[in-house]
Formats: C-alpha cells, sequence, structure tokens
C-alpha cells in the first residue's frame, strides 16, 4: 500500500493555520487591540496608579490576604516579573475608584477591573499577562479557554480554600473543583476499580493540565501511551512481541477514570479480549455458565495464561504466555 | 528514605534559620492534626485499604508550618505521617525569583489480604517446590489434584500481595530576570512489593504467581522559558530511565520433576518480566501573540526510546532444546536492540477578530517509529512444552514486527455570539491514524459537531455539545487479518493455516480499528441565582456503531449517564452539598464458536453477548454549626454496579453468566469543639459496606477446579464483602 503522504499534510498544515490566523487578524485589524479591550473601562479622566496601601484602606480583608498570596511574592521583586505588581497589576489603576470613596454612582467607581463582570476572555488575557509560559502555555488553545472557562473560575485569588500552598483553587482540592462541571466524572470515579483519585494520592491534574496542553484531552503529555508510561514505565518497550492495539493506546482496553472491571478495564474478560479474538479453538468459544469450572472464564481470565499481554520480550512471547 | 527524610530535615532546618535571619519571622496559619483512631473490619477485604492505610492507635493527620521573613517563605506540609500513604512536601521560595520544592509520597496498593501460595523464594523470582511433590506428580499424574489440593491447604502460607510506590520529587525554578525562566525537576519512582502475575505450563496448567516487583524510574527534565512582548519561547529536555530488577521469574512446575518435550514441558518455567527502558526528549515550543486575542503556537518534540535487554533462551527446557537442537545461536539476536523514535508537534492558532467571534484551529501530528529490527525466527516453545517450527516454502516465516504508528488530525472550533445570552458554534475535526503489519493500515474519521449555550435567564445556563464522527478504513487487509505474514504454514505447504489454530475466523473487524460511527451528546444546565446556591445537572449519551461492516467482533456500545450536583450554602451556619449519579451501558458483541482447528463459515456457530451495566451513585454532606465553638460535619456516598451478562446463540441453549454487583457505603460523621482559642477537638465516626458479587473473583480457590482435573493453581485471592467501622479522636492545634 502506498504510504500516505504525511509530509505534505504537515506542511499544508504548518502553513495553513498561520495563514489562517493572518487572515483572522487583517478581519479584526480595523478594530482595536486585544490589549485596549481588556483594559479598564474608560474614565473622563485618565485613573492613575495609586499604590496597594492605598486599596487598603477600604480592603483590609483581601490586602491582609494578599500578604500570605503567592502574588505578593512577586510584589517583592518589583520589575524583575512585570511592570506592575500588587492590587493595581491585576485590577488596574485605581486612582478614580479610589476617589469614588465607595460611591458607585460615581464614574469613578467602576473604573477599575471587577473579574465578577468582565468577559471570561478579557479576564483571563489579565492573568495571561504574567502566566504565559510553563504549565499556561497553551492556554488560549485550551478547551477551558474556547468555553469560556476564565482562569477566576477555579482560581481564588484573595480567598483559596486550598491549604498547603496548594494553586489557590475555589475549592478544598483539584477533584471537587474539576467534577462541579464534570459531573460525570465524579460517578466513574467511585467505581470499584479506580486510581488512587479517593484516597488523595492522585488528582485530575496529576493526568491533566487544565491550563491546555501538547496532547489530546489536555493531557500531559503528548499523547496517551506517553501520559501512563509516566508511571508504568515498564510498559514502555519496546518489546520483541508488541500487542498492536496497546502500542497504540492504553485507552483501547482501559478506563483510567474507573471501571467497575478489575484493572480499570473497559470490560470484563474474557468478553473485552473476545472483542478482537475470534480464533478457532479457545479464543472464540462461548463460555457461558456451565463453563465457571473454566480457566479461561475464572479468577484471570485470559490472562491468567496470556499475562504477558502488554508485550513480551521473550522469544518465545509471540502469544504473551511467557 | 532515611536519607531523604534527612535532607528534608536538614532543608527544613536552614529554610528557617535563613528565615529568621532574614528578619522577624511570622506564622501563616500553621496546624497539626494528630489523635488515635481505632477500627474493624467485618472480613480482610483488600479493597478497605487499598490505596492507603487506615490508621490504627495514633497517627499524624497532616501539619502544615509557613514561615514568612522578608523575601522568603518555606512551607512544610504533610499528611498520613509516617504511614504507608504518607505525602510530605517542602517549599522554599524567595520571592518572586526563585523557588525550590522537595516532595515525598507513597501510594500503597494492596490487592489481597487473604493470598496463599505454596511455593518458596530462594531469590528474587525464582520459586521453588518441594522435590518429593514434583516427582510425586510427575510419577502419578492421576493423583496431581489431590497432591496438590493437599499440599496447598495444609502448607501455603499467606503472603502479603502489595506493592508501594514511593515518589521522590525535586524541583528548582529560576527567574534571573524579566522574561526569563528556568526549571530543573526530577523525580525518583521505586516500587516494590509483589503482585498476582500468570504463568503456564503446557495447554492446561495455569500457575498464579506473586510477581517480585522491584522497579525504579528516573525522570529528570530542564526546561527554559523566554517571555517578552508577544513572544513566548520554550525550551526543554529530558530523561528517563526505568530499571527492573527483578527480570525475570524462574518457577517451579509442579507437574514436572524432570523436563520433558510435550506433554506438561519443563520442570521449571522461565518468564521473562517487563525489560529496562531509557527514553531520551527534546521540546521546542514557540508562542506569539498578536492583537484580537490572537495566539499561535508551535511545538516541536522529538524523543527515542531504547531498550536492549538480553533475550532469554527459547526454553529453559534441556529435552526440548536438545531435541530441537536449540542453543543461544539459534535466537536471531541475542537481545532486541529496540529503538523508537517519536516526533509530536502541534501547531494551533486562535482568535477573537471580531468581539461575538472565536475560533481556534489545531494540527497535531505524532509520528511513533519503530526502527527496531525486524527479525525472522525458527519458531518457539509459547508454554515451554511443544516446539512451533514456523515455515512457508522453505522458509522460517516467524517475524517479530516492528509495530509503528503515525497519528495526525486537524480540528476546527469556532463560536458566535449571536446575543450575550446566545452563543453557537461548530466544530470540525478530521482524524488519520497510519500503522503497519495490521489489516487495517489506515483509517481517517470525519467528526462534525455542534455546540450551543444560552443564558434563557440570568441564573440559568444551559450548554449542549454534539458530536457525529464516522471512521473509515482505507482498505483492509486480509493476509495481515489471518497472519499469514507472521503465524503462516507449519511445514512447506503455501498458505496452509497454522494447525494449531488461533486462526482468526472471517467477519471480524477489530473495534479499535473497525469503521465506526459515533454520536457524542453532552448537555449541561446550571442554576446559580445567588452566591448560595449552585444547582447543575447533566446528561451524557454516546453510542458508537460497529455493525455497519462487522459480521463478529464489538456490535455496538450505548452509554447514558445522568449527574446532578448541588451545593447550597443556607446561612453562616450550615452548607449543604449533594450528588447524585445514573448510568446505564450496553455492549453487543458476536463471536463464532470453533473448537476445532478449522475456521467455521457456519452462521449457525454464532454466538452473542449483550453485556448490560447500570450503575448509580449518590452523596451528601452537609457543615453545620449547632452552637458556639462547635461544628458538625458529615459525608455519605453511595455507589452501586449491577451487570447483566445476556448470551445466546444459534442452538440458543446458551446459559447466561451469573450477575455481577459491587456497592460501596461510606460515611464519615466529625463533630469538632473548640477547646481552647487555638486548639480543636475532633471526634469521628466512619462506616464503610461494601458488598461484591463476582463469578469470576468470589471463592477463588488454591486449586481449581476443586473436583475433577484441575487446570489451574491460584493465590486465592477472593474478593469478599466486608463493613468497617472505625472511631476517631483527634486534636487539631494551629499557630
Amino acid at each position: 500500500m502506498r504510504r500516505p503522504p504525511v509530509i505534505i499534510w504537515v506542511l499544508i498544515g504548518g502553513l495553513l493555520l498561520p495563514a489562517g490566523a493572518a487572515l483572522l487578524i487583517a478581519l479584526g485589524a480595523q478594530t482595536s487591540s486585544a490589549q485596549s479591550s481588556s483594559a479598564p473601562p474608560a474614565s473622563t479622566t485618565a485613573p492613575t496608579y495609586v499604590g496597594s496601601e492605598t486599596c487598603k484602606g477600604c480592603h483590609e480583608d483581601q490586602w491582609n490576604a494578599f500578604q500570605s498570596n503567592p502574588h505578593h511574592r512577586a510584589e517583592m521583586d518589583g520589575k524583575v516579573i512585570a511592570d506592575r505588581t500588587g492590587c493595581e497589576s491585576c485590577h488596574g489603576p485605581g486612582s478614580a475608584h479610589a476617589e469614588a470613596a465607595g460611591d458607585r454612582n460615581n464614574p469613578g467607581f467602576a473604573t477599575i477591573r471587577n473579574f465578577k463582570t468582565i468577559k471570561p476572555a478579557e479576564a483571563s488575557a489579565v492573568c495571561a499577562g504574567c502566566h504565559t509560559g510553563s504549565e499556561q502555555f497553551q492556554w488560549s488553545q485550551s478547551p477551558h479557554a474556547r468555553n469560556d472557562v476564565a482562569c477566576v473560575r477555579c482560581h481564588s485569588i484573595h480567598h483559596p480554600q486550598s491549604e498547603g500552598g496548594g494553586p489557590m483553587l475555589n475549592a478544598t482540592d483539584v477533584n471537587h473543583l474539576c467534577i462541579t462541571c464534570h459531573k460525570e466524572k465524579s460517578i466513574a470515579l467511585a467505581r470499584s476499580g479506580h486510581m488512587p483519585l479517593r484516597e488523595g494520592s492522585m488528582n485530575c491534574a496529576s493526568c491533566h493540565n487544565p491550563h491546555g496542553s501538547n496532547g489530546p484531552k489536555m493531557i500531559r503529555a503528548a499523547t496517551v501511551n506517553d501520559l501512563c508510561y509516566t508511571c508504568h514505565a515498564d510498559k514502555r518497550g519496546p518489546m520483541l512481541w508488541e500487542h498492536a492495539p496497546v502500542r497504540e493506546n492504553c485507552l483501547n482496553c482501559h478506563q483510567p477514570h474507573g471501571s467497575n472491571n478489575d484493572k480499570v478495564l473497559t470490560g470484563k474478560r474474557p468478553f473485552l479480549c473476545q472483542r478482537c479474538h475470534v480464533g478457532t479453538r479457545h479464543p472464540s468459544t462461548l463460555y457461558d455458565y456451565p463453563d465457571l469450572v473454566s480457566n479461561r472464564l475464572f479468577n484471570r481470565s485470559c490472562t491468567n495464561c496470556h499475562s504477558q499481554i502488554h508485550g513480551s520480550n521473550h522469544p518465545s512471547g509471540k502469544y504473551f504466555l511467557r | 528514605m532515611t536519607t531523604f527524610r534527612t535532607a528534608m530535615i536538614t532543608a527544613l532546618a536552614c529554610g528557617v534559620a535563613l528565615v529568621a535571619i532574614g528578619g522577624e519571622s511570622r506564622a501563616q496559619g500553621n496546624q497539626f492534626t494528630i489523635g488515635g483512631q481505632w477500627w474493624d473490619q467485618s472480613a480482610p477485604e483488600a479493597k478497605y485499604q487499598e490505596f492507603r492505610q487506615v490508621p490504627f492507635g495514633g497517627f499524624v493527620q497532616s501539619f502544615l508550618v509557613r514561615e514568612m521573613a522578608g523575601r522568603n517563605t518555606v512551607t512544610l506540609w504533610g499528611a498520613n505521617a509516617i504511614r504507608a500513604d504518607q505525602a510530605t512536601r517542602l517549599t522554599w521560595n524567595n520571592g518572586a525569583r526563585w523557588r525550590v520544592d522537595l516532595g515525598y509520597a507513597q501510594i500503597p496498593h494492596t490487592f489481597s489480604e487473604i493470598a496463599r501460595w505454596g511455593w518458596f523464594q530462594s531469590a528474587p523470582g525464582v520459586f521453588g517446590l518441594p522435590d518429593s511433590l514434583q516427582a510425586a506428580n510427575q510419577r502419578t499424574p492421576a493423583n496431581y489434584t489431590k497432591n496438590m489440593n493437599d499440599y496447598l491447604y495444609s502448607s501455603a502460607p499467606y503472603i502479603p500481595l502489595t506493592h508501594t510506590t514511593k515518589n521522590t520529587t525535586a524541583r528548582i525554578r529560576v527567574r534571573p530576570a524579566r522574561g526569563w525562566q528556568f526549571e530543573l525537576k526530577a523525580t525518583d519512582r521505586t516500587r516494590d512489593g509483589s503482585k498476582a502475575y500468570g504463568m503456564s505450563f503446557g495447554f492446561n496448567t495455569a500457575l498464579e504467581n506473586p510477581e517480585p516487583i522491584d522497579q525504579r524510574t528516573v525522570d529528570a527534565e530542564g526546561t527554559a522559558d523566554y517571555h517578552r512582548d508577544r513572544l513566548t519561547f520554550q525550551a526543554g529536555a529530558g530523561l528517563s530511565t526505568f530499571d527492573n530488577h527483578v527480570s525475570e521469574l524462574l518457577v517451579d512446575n509442579p507437574k514436572r520433576l524432570t523436563d520433558q518435550v510435550n506433554g506438561d514441558g519443563a520442570a521449571v518455567g522461565k518468564m521473562d518480566l517487563y525489560p529496562d527502558n531509557t527514553t531520551v526528549r527534546g521540546t521546542l515550543s514557540v508562542g506569539y501573540t498578536l492583537p484580537r486575542y490572537t495566539a499561535l503556537t508551535a511545538v516541536l518534540q522529538v524523543a527515542q526510546t531504547t531498550q536492549n535487554d538480553q533475550f532469554l533462551d527459547f526454553t529453559n527446557n534441556s529435552a526440548l532444546n536438545s531435541a530441537q537442537k536449540l542453543t543461544r545461536d539459534s535466537l536471531a539476536a541475542q537481545s532486541l536492540d529496540g529503538k523508537a523514535r517519536q516526533i509530536n508537534s502541534v501547531v494551533s492558532v486562535s482568535s477573537r477578530p471580531i468581539g461575538r467571534l472565536d475560533g481556534t484551529a489545531t494540527f497535531r501530528y505524532t509520528d511513533y517509529d519503530n526502527r527496531t529490527e525486524e527479525r525472522t525466527w525458527i519458531g518457539m516453545a509459547p508454554y515451554e512444552a511443544t516446539w512451533q517450527r514456523f515455515v512457508q516454502n522453505g522458509q522460517y516465516a516467524l517475524e517479530s514486527p516492528a509495530l509503528d504508528n503515525k497519528q495526525w488530525s486537524t480540528d476546527l472550533d469556532v463560536n458566535y455570539a449571536f446575543t450575550p445570552r446566545v452563543r453557537a458554534g461548530g466544530i470540525a475535526e478530521y482524524h488519520v491514524r497510519d500503522r503497519n503489519d495490521r489489516e487495517v493500515e489506515k483509517d481517517k474519521e470525519t467528526i462534525l459537531g455542534a455546540r450551543l449555550r444560552l443564558l434563557p435567564i440570568d441564573a440559568v445556563t444551559v450548554t449542549a455539545r454534539y458530536t457525529h464522527g464516522d471512521r473509515k478504513a482505507d482498505q483492509f487487509l486480509t493476509d495481515d487479518y489471518l497472519g499469514l505474514k507472521t503465524r503462516s504454514a507449519i511445514g512447506s505447504t503455501p498458505n496452509l493455516y497454522d494447525s494449531l489454530g488461533f486462526i482468526e475466523q472471517p467477519g471480524l473487524r477489530r473495534f479499535d480499528v473497525a469503521d465506526r460511527k459515533e454520536d457524542h451528546l453532552i448537555s449541561d444546565i446550571a442554576y446559580s441565582p445567588n452566591d448560595r446556591i449552585d444547582l447543575s445537572g447533566s446528561y451524557i449519551y454516546q453510542r458508537d456503531d460497529f455493525a455497519r461492516d462487522t459480521t463478529l467482533g464489538l456490535q455496538e456500545v450505548q452509554l447514558h449517564q445522568i449527574a446532578l450536583l448541588g451545593v447550597i450554602h443556607v446561612n453562616a451556619k450550615l452548607d449543604l452539598n449533594g450528588g447524585y449519579g445514573w448510568g446505564k451501558g450496553k455492549t453487543f458483541q458476536r463471536s463464532r464458536q470453533s473448537n476445532a482447528a478449522n475456521v467455521s463459515y457456519n452462521p449457525v456457530d454464532n454466538w452473542t453477548a449483550r453485556i448490560n451495566e447500570q450503575e448509580t451513585y449518590a452523596s451528601a454532606g452537609f457543615d453545620w454549626l449547632p452552637r458556639n465553638r462547635v461544628t458538625v460535619s458529615a459525608s455519605y456516598t453511595f455507589s452501586r454496579d449491577a451487570t447483566d451478562y445476556d448470551l445466546d446463540n444459534g442452538a440458543h441453549n446458551a446459559v447466561d453468566l451469573p450477575s455481577t454487583f459491587y456497592r460501596l457505603h461510606e460515611s464519615v460523621l466529625d463533630v469538632s469543639w473548640q477547646w481552647l482559642k487555638s486548639t480543636s477537638v475532633i471526634g469521628r465516626w466512619g462506616w464503610e459496606q461494601y458488598s461484591v458479587d463476582d463469578f469470576a473473583t468470589e471463592d477463588v480457590p488454591l486449586i481449581f477446579p476443586t473436583t475433577g482435573t484441575s487446570t489451574a493453581i491460584y493465590l486465592g485471592d477472593s474478593s469478599q464483602s466486608y463493613r468497617a467501622n472505625r472511631l476517631a479522636l483527634l486534636v487539631r492545634h494551629t499557630f
């Protein structure tokens, strides 16, 4: 069979995407820039920066909380981290807001950036001003950003609920935060076969980067298998005898969010195996009730013998028996 | 371990000292919680402590020490200290300039507390039986079942079937100048203990052994980030090594004291365990932002994995080696010299060109290029009794393929806000997968979908996302399907199928490469009228239809799920939370029975399995302050799964397998009394009830079947129902 011209597609993709971007930008070039759209509302007199100490006058609780906040550290390092640090680095210049002295009818009151009312993309753009590399490198392309899930939906800057220097979450821990939207995962995590999320040894962010990633489903690796090999490097191979669906995708057989089958398998053995193996003799045998005495149905079923199912490096291991 | 703890304590001491030198220190929310606990469990089922250690007696639940002085902040956090599931993390920040993290965590995984095993281990992975027993079984095979039954039930001791993963992590992050960030991180992951592992002798003897696990994985990675104005640049390099310190299993055959050709085979069987491997990788990433929230990112990652463990011999059976004249030189190579290169790249652009329109386009490419040499083997001894020679047209024909695969996809996701309350979008994806040595070498999938978000009133958000995927194989390669390339014929007759069986029957399409239509709907409604009430519910539907071209194999998978979640902040003294989930899954698969060597073309031999699974989940909890200084909190979780196995065949005499059933009730009640200003006393009662009914894992005997001719020896690690209660008294002190 003729090999696909993958390189051609790589080139086409590599060229079309930037071209598309340029087109999109051109369409938007006639209007104001993103930076201006995320700026605080305009005022008749342009507000100026007044410093965090001014904010403390009315917002003492927030100011005190900020002193133990990771963002306070940026304040210590001044311009090494950003042009501005402290309250106004996120909320914008506060002179007009301060002059309004709590009077909501004063036009100056609303000149600071209020993260509860601005659009999600605008809110996240403020955070992205500093958090642009490392974990957040793929934020703008992430499904969360696409679905208008702003940073402040998950992170609480002033009153985080997470303890122990965690990532300032709006919930007591990562798992509780994620299931507020991904509710169906609470069913999966409660299944008999599960990874140690309920016990706290892992959490959703152990495998997923909620800020976006290079892989599908925001996983912390380029492919599913690469992610699984992080903890299960024994399966990484390459092996002499490989099991093709194992090599392509661990999810062909495993359901990592939880399963009522042993080893978080997507189906009970031998039925899972028999979805692909209908060979003559025992692979295709109907194991029904009288066959409970068969070692091909009982206990570990097919893997009672074919235990090297992830691949074998034994010269006689083609059938994953050795 | 001791070294690590010493290092951590030293680091902490140094940190605290530096903080003190740096100026007046301030404590921030420090606390510890310690206490004592008593518990009982009605049956020793491993599920209770599968991934944790439930403490008995005195224990440390958690501690947090955070000291700040000037630019320095040192945080020491820990949970479950000195227990099998302990976790400790030390963080030291110097402003935002640099940060050091050290962590240590253990994850126990207990499989069984009632396993019994009759072999003895003379060295890691070397399992022996009394020679007299092997001799007796060899001399009088008819007494094998009785001999082993008597021996195992009288002599097999209980053994731990558990392993522990110990993760030690270190990370240093430095921001030396504006826009620059460097990070070095390393993880040392060791895993030791044992787990059940199967092995076979001959065609009808399965043995379950406690595979000794002594593995180590070390990962190290360095990244450099540069950010200036619109440009972000990231470069990284990493290394990962895996070492398996027990690389083979040597197990005495209970049926033989001496080697034999055919029959029960070798006196001692040898299995190859997972080989050592090493991966190196490098990554380059570039991001550029433009006006209108436009961002371009491109990532290129190159990795190479190598594996070169020495091959074992074809068999440990000296009689077979002698009969077939097998030596080390008979192997096609002495080691694999395996090499797989992987390239991953992602190019993505996202933008909001006009206020209401946003879109993202992503191109992903992954190439797993297995550069291991494909070798031709003269045959094999799959269970160390019988030699299987693979010859076709007079040539050896057993080839070890180097499986590789390529996958690429383009995704386009566009949304338009028609009004502030109505936002709709479209999804278009195209996926191509390309592989070698399989019946489908290339398949393509088109996914089209729509997304909608409505805000009918201020307090309500409704979202829905529907996609339809259509995957099609380019062509079906019958020779690869039948395994002619590697399985071929025994003897010299061209295209005579392997007389040993394992020939796939016509009509099967394996589900991972079969043509498939997939419908997926996820919808959600959320009601949040104010800061005190959050109610939401979701419905998920998925249907995978393989039946179009598939006679045998997986035909259909269907899933419905409903999930509800509610959090109500009733007042300053009472918070309520609850959740409910319900799911129904159906799979339908068809196979064709053929007990003879030859394939069956008769649909009367077909049989089907309809597997219907229904699960329920519920949770409820509250936090209540009934009076000053007293806090009561409770949580309850319930999960239940029932699965039916509806079997049918051409003669309609198939008998359904018994249904399987899992149920877990879990509840915890905490009553906390603030005794002193900084000290609280907590009383805790925990209750669990686990019920299991599974034909495959209940009442696992040591020898199976218990009557007639036995075909397996197991570890007896049955799953069991249990009930457990625990009572704890804790003290939490803040300082």
